[in-house]
């Protein structure tokens, strides 16, 4: 039992947590572009995780997200970046509603 | 002789002995400051060390022999001190009795204004100790936010529909990594299951922000086209696990994909609008879900 309580704590405070209308920010990672036009973007801290911009994303300055460069904005709803279609690959990520990024 | 070749380090340990004496009388002759025998606090002339709270403004600048410690501080040549230029004019002291804390604070708060030129009071060296205090960023009352009546609609509204959108998220806080389980392990009928729930908590929250009786007419056009939006969503997310064959799964998807980029455009409108209506949120607010800030982590 104290062994699953602390798995738990460990698992809450390793993976920032999936919401649906939040803010997120941190350096881009990985920066994969998508089969369906869209751009999957893998976000560190602070508040980082899977993203993914879309063309209907409200983007301010300086453009899409790209490896390196850091990221502030609101995310919204799941979304599934289409990697390949033969074979398939899908990564989920979370949809990136509005953001700004650096230079 | 013999005593002093014998012990060495006795004679070495004298010597040095002598040498801080010294200097001790060197230092305690060159100083100008008459030596206090009591304990005090670090820059607070005259206060005790063990009762801070009889400090004395109006002590600092007359009691002492050579002036207050901020004179002696500005008067010194390796000092260059430039007093500041914004510094809150003194307020008018008449009590002569225990030091008045609230007219303190009252000053330190006070907005800056033009120093007043040569009309310096006692309590003139105090403010020129606490000038680094930034003015006008301390507030001992929450300020007031005038709106006019469509603003306050707009902003009634929005926490109303960003507390619902906030408790759906701490009811879904792992979507993302359902929807990647089932990727991973289509064949699997739980993980399946799991996403067709996430679907129909969709269809649930649209169904439940269709039916908000305070939706001010500016916005009910939009709040519609939002809450059908996830209505829309959470039936095209459900069709994603039941799709068995490699292409009719990559049509689920685009087709929940389309869905989500239409949500995504209804969000923003909503956002925009309370844009346009000058209608903010702040951090503690529920319709805070509309924006987003480097603090609002």
């Amino acid at each position: 039992m104290r062994t699953v309580l602390l798995f738990s704590l460990v698992l809450t405070f390793l993976f920032p947590t999936f919401a649906f209308a939040f803010p997120f920010g941190g350096q881009v990672g990985l920066a994969v572009p998508c089969y369906n036009l869209a751009i999957y973007a893998n976000v560190g801290p602070p508040r980082g995780g899977p993203f993914i911009w879309t063309p209907a994303t409200k983007t301010y300055a300086f453009g899409a997200p790209s490896s390196g460069r850091w990221l502030l904005g609101l995310a919204g709803a799941p979304y599934y970046c289409i990697v390949s279609i033969q074979p398939v690959i899908v990564w989920p990520g979370t949809y990136i509603t509005m953001m700004g990024s650096s230079q | 002789m013999e005593w002093i070749r014998a012990h060495p380090y006795v004679s070495a340990l004298c010597a040095a002995g002598i040498l801080v004496v010294v200097g001790i009388l060197i230092v305690d002759w060159r100083s100008t400051r008459p030596v206090q025998r009591q304990a005090t606090v670090w820059g607070g002339g005259g206060t005790g060390l063990l009762n801070p709270t009889s400090y004395d403004p109006t002590q600092n600048t007359t009691s002492q022999g050579g002036g207050s410690i901020m004179e002696q501080v500005t008067s010194g040549p390796p000092y260059t001190y430039t007093p500041p230029v914004g510094v809150a004019e003194s307020a008018p002291s008449q009590n002569t009795g225990p030091y008045d804390f609230e007219t303190f604070v009252a000053m330190l708060i006070k907005e800056t204004t033009p120093k007043k030129q040569g009309g310096t009071g006692a309590d003139s060296s105090v403010i020129e100790a606490y000038s680094y205090i930034p003015r006008g960023l301390i507030s001992t009352t929450t300020p007031t936010v005038s709106r006019t009546a469509l603003q306050q609609a707009l902003y009634e509204y929005g926490n109303d529909i960003g507390s619902s959108i906030e408790s759906f998220e701490q009811q879904h806080s792992n979507m993302v990594q359902l929807l990647k389980e089932q990727v991973e392990d289509r064949g699997n009928a739980d993980k399946a299951e799991a996403v067709v729930n996430l679907g129909r908590s969709f269809q649930g929250l649209g169904t439940n922000l269709a039916s908000m009786d305070s939706v001010p007419s500016a916005i009910v056009s939009a709040h519609q086209a939002l809450a059908q939006s996830y209505i829309e969503i959470g039936k095209k997310l459900a069709l994603v696990p039941q799709a068995e064959r490699d292409s009719d799964f990559i049509e689920a998807i685009k087709t929940y994909n389309a869905a989500a980029d239409t949500f995504t455009k209804n969000y923003i409108q909503i956002a925009a609008l309370f844009g346009a209506h000058g209608v903010i949120f702040a951090s503690m607010d529920g319709g805070r879900v509309f924006t987003f800030s480097p603090t609002g982590f």
